[in-house]
């Protein structure tokens, strides 16, 4: 019963990470159209510069958040005005190519990251990720258990953001009506940038995450894509809670899983979930 | 539409002799290194023209053809290892059993388009490694070791230039017949508008498998004589995405409507990635390769043959 | 001889009842016209026809076949052809190669050099053989409607469907295209369904007229009749005068 509680519990922390994951990427597929398969490849960029803030200068990768989330949002506006108003001018339908883009930029990013960093995989450890918690009757790995705080603190600031303020709205308006929202007074150049500029900061906040549960590596990318792909194709494309919801689900499977059957075949169980999501309803589930 | 009749006899007779001259160039003496970059070379071109039986012609871009790849790959490489049967049998096991997974995941996949079936595709092919590798009793995980063609260094690479010749000559047989047949009108029909297509009688649903598991097949095949030219195969080279996206990119960078794109395609970045490889090493060359993705998206959305004349023209006024 | 047969055919999306228990039938020969205000289910009839969607009650047959749970394809082999009301040409296809699927595929299966004269004939058929291998992507609007006019004949000549072939034609221009569509009828002896609301070219070309609204069959009969029915005054101008022939 309590390898239950535990699996539950720390499913629903990890679940936390792939939401942080997703809701980035849904915010810039939401705002511009753009399928981001750099996404988690920036995230795992994010990871190295925690790890590395940690390794050569001591300073916590949760400090170093403060430098990583202003420096990705200036990489993410960049990113909008370089390569996706380009994009958008030259292509009438956005979608598949955006995915050869980024993948094209993501291939880029990872050799890049291997050059610099090696191949090697990564494991952080901190003050806190040996030691656990207790919760209730459970104990929670220090890892896991700041990984939900990130991801906490990220999705309450971004809902808030949405909620509260003009860009925020703007940015919701955009999801709904790309093309109306247009016609109503919305800057759509100026929204977008900043909603991918957000969505690139999610994401090294979700490398920083994620890296707190995970060895990671260069090529750690692609299984992270896989868990922003479910994440967002099961909770639905601009969507906060459902995304959030979704990595929760995402996160609770594969610990529940991971009961059952060999590790090996839990990320399998990830894979098939998404499959049958894409086949029964690729406009998301929980989506109005 | 170009005429038949004597026109279409006249190209088919050009193929052979392209074939047949394909299949004698190592008696001119090859060193074993060109034969080695030729094979690479011809594996690409065959996995791009196959790949573009369903990407180019009926418009559904696959991410996750490195899985039909792998399941050829390692058909071959266990019946080698554990049976001692030759690849040059056992490739078109590995092409049936390619075909076999295009089937399972076909039917599934294709009831969605463009970003979407890119998408889990991708995700499919990391599904596929993923069973492949983790097969019980077959210990793909640790690796397998799979024996020389031939005792000799020069016999080996002649016997894998030949057998990849064979496939490729056969990719491109299989992919112009398509091209000019019934079948490959439905096909581009699809791709242009699947629903009127569909009210024009054509049976979208069957005819998408076909291509699916016929682009399969000949995939697996060509995998199938890969895996004998790789002495080790590592579960990661197999089924990774960077071939499926670079796959893709061939196509994409060559042209999509015909077989000579992607046979062009592959022909042109094979050898400028071997090149840099050579000069600025693997990741570098990754790098260019990403670039060159974002290049082609961006400014060349219908590939260099579609691209050249105009590239060319406004060159020519400078 | 009744070729086609609509029985009950009912159609919801989510709270929009699109068609309720339309009922009627087209004779072998005859030209039917199926009018209404906008928004009262005219082409979605055609999109159950051709199998596009799945009727949620009611059944549908063609020369005895039921087609009610076909697919497309199948449909279109039988010989049941339509017209898109928005014209979608094959756009990186040649005018020929637009008509090869339907040739090829639809109710004469043809192939090979009897299918291209076939495309050709249709071509001659509705003028447009002189841009034969023009690009379709680069016909005016008009001449991809005489596109989707020999692309549906080329699936069969049976039963076409036309949506909406008169919309936004200049005045002057109907007359040529009346003659057209006659000329087509003569020669292929092709029974049809006309959706429209041009009422000089359904006054012109039907023998009878079914009118629907709101999802309902309000009435059906002669040209002459429909148009002085009050319910059918109602239901589009909502008095009771009686319209000139023009509309």
């Amino acid at each position: 019963m309590t390898q239950l509680v535990q699996a539950v519990t720390t499913g629903l922390l990890v679940g936390l990470s792939y939401a942080v994951l997703g809701v980035g990427f849904s915010l810039t597929w939401g705002a511009t159209g753009v399928i981001n398969a750099s996404h988690t490849m920036v995230a795992v960029i994010g990871a190295y510069l925690g790890y590395f803030a940690l390794a050569w200068f001591g300073v916590d990768p949760i400090i170093a958040l403060v430098v990583i989330l202003p420096l990705f949002f200036v990489f993410g506006w960049g990113f909008f005005e370089g390569l996706v108003r380009p994009l958008k001018k030259r292509t009438r339908v956005v979608g598949l190519s955006s995915v050869v883009l980024t993948l094209g930029v993501a291939l880029v990013l990872e050799s890049l990251t291997k050059l610099a960093a090696t191949a090697n995989p990564r494991l952080l450890q901190t003050a806190y990720t040996s030691r656990s918690f207790p919760i209730g009757p459970a104990r929670v790995g220090g890892g896991p258990a700041m990984a939900a705080v990130i991801s906490l603190v990220v999705i309450a600031a971004l809902v808030g953001f949405r909620q509260r303020t003009y860009l925020g709205r703007a940015m919701r308006a955009l999801e709904q009506e790309p093309e109306g929202a247009a016609l109503t007074g919305i800057d759509v150049r100026l929204t977008s940038g900043v909603a991918t500029g957000i969505g690139f900061a999610t994401a090294g906040a979700a490398g920083v995450a994620l890296s707190m549960i995970y060895v990671f590596s260069p090529t750690s990318y692609l299984p992270w894509l896989v868990f922003t792909f479910l994440v967002v194709i099961l909770g639905g494309v601009g969507t906060v809670l459902g995304v959030s919801l979704a990595g929760l689900f995402a996160g609770l499977a594969v610990s529940l899983a991971s009961l059952v059957i060999p590790f090996v075949w839990a990320n399998l169980v990830l894979f098939v979930l998404l499959i049958l999501v894409l086949l029964v309803r690729p406009t998301g589930l929980l989506r109005r | 539409m170009r005429p038949r009749g004597r026109s279409e006899r006249t190209i088919w007779l050009m193929l052979a002799a392209a074939g047949v001259g394909l299949l004698a160039v190592p008696f001119t003496g090859m060193s074993i290194y060109l034969m080695s970059v030729a094979f690479v070379v011809m594996f690409h071109a065959a996995a791009a023209v196959s790949w573009n039986i369903l990407g180019g012609y009926a418009g559904y871009e696959s991410f996750g053809h490195s899985a039909f790849i792998g399941v050829g790959a390692y058909t071959t490489a266990l019946l080698l290892s554990h049976q001692g049967l030759s690849p040059l049998l056992t490739a078109p096991v590995g092409a049936l059993l390619a075909a076999a997974v295009a089937v399972a995941v076909g039917y599934p996949c294709l009831r969605l388009r463009g970003p979407y079936f890119a998408l889990v595709t991708l995700v499919v092919s990391l599904a596929v490694s993923v069973v492949v590798v983790n097969l019980p009793g077959l210990n793909v995980a640790s690796g397998v070791f799979v024996s020389r063609p031939a005792a000799s260094p020069v016999m080996s690479r002649f016997i894998l230039y030949e057998a990849m010749a064979v496939i490729l000559i056969v990719a491109v047989a299989v992919a112009r017949a398509v091209e000019r047949s019934r079948f490959g009108v439905a096909l581009a029909a699809i791709r242009e508008d699947e629903e009127v297509a569909a009210t024009q009688g054509v049976p979208t649903t069957r005819f998408k498998l076909v291509a699916f598991v016929v682009s399969a097949a000949l995939t697996g095949l060509a995998g199938g004589i890969f895996s004998w030219s790789r002495g080790f195969l590592d579960p990661g080279d197999m089924f990774s995405v960077n071939l499926s996206v670079l796959i893709v990119l061939f196509a994409l960078f060559g042209g999509r409507r015909s077989w000579v794109g992607p046979l062009l395609g592959a022909l042109v970045v094979t050898l400028a990635r071997e090149f840099l490889f050579i000069v600025i090493g693997e990741d570098a060359a990754q790098i260019l390769f990403g670039v060159l993705l974002v290049v082609v998206i961006l400014f060349m959305p219908n590939g260099l043959i579609a691209a050249a004349p105009r590239l060319l023209r406004n060159g020519a006024r400078r | 001889m009744s070729l086609l047969a609509a029985r009950g055919i009912t159609k919801h999306f989510g709270g929009v009842t699109a068609l309720e228990d339309v009922s009627f039938e087209v004779m072998e020969g005859e030209t039917l016209g199926l009018i209404g205000p906008n928004g009262s289910g005219k082409t979605t009839f055609f999109n159950v026809a051709s199998g596009l969607m799945r009727p949620d009650a009611g059944r549908i047959f063609f020369d005895g076949v039921e087609l009610t749970r076909l697919t497309p394809p199948r449909i279109a082999r039988l010989g049941v052809a339509r017209t898109f009301q928005i014209s979608r040409p094959l756009a990186g296809l040649t005018v020929v190669e637009n008509l090869l699927p339907g040739i090829y595929f639809g109710s004469e299966r043809l192939s090979g050099p009897e299918a291209r004269r076939r495309a050709m004939e249709l071509l001659e058929l509705v003028a447009l053989d002189g841009k034969a291998h023009w690009s379709a992507h680069d016909l005016t609007m008009w001449e991809t409607r005489l596109l989707e006019l020999a692309r549906a004949l080329g699936v069969g000549s049976r039963l076409v469907l036309l949506d909406e072939i008169f919309a936004g034609l200049a005045p002057a221009d109907i007359p040529e295209t009346l003659d057209l569509v006659r000329r087509v009828r003569r020669e292929m002896s092709t029974t049809m369904v006309v959706v429209e609301h041009v009422m000089a070219a359904v006054m012109a070309l039907c023998d009878r007229i079914v009118v629907i609204a709101s999802g309902r069959l309000v009435t059906e009969g002669a040209p002459q009749e429909v148009v002085r029915h009050p319910r059918v005054l109602e239901v589009y101008l909502g008095s009771k005068e009686v319209p000139d022939a023009q509309g």
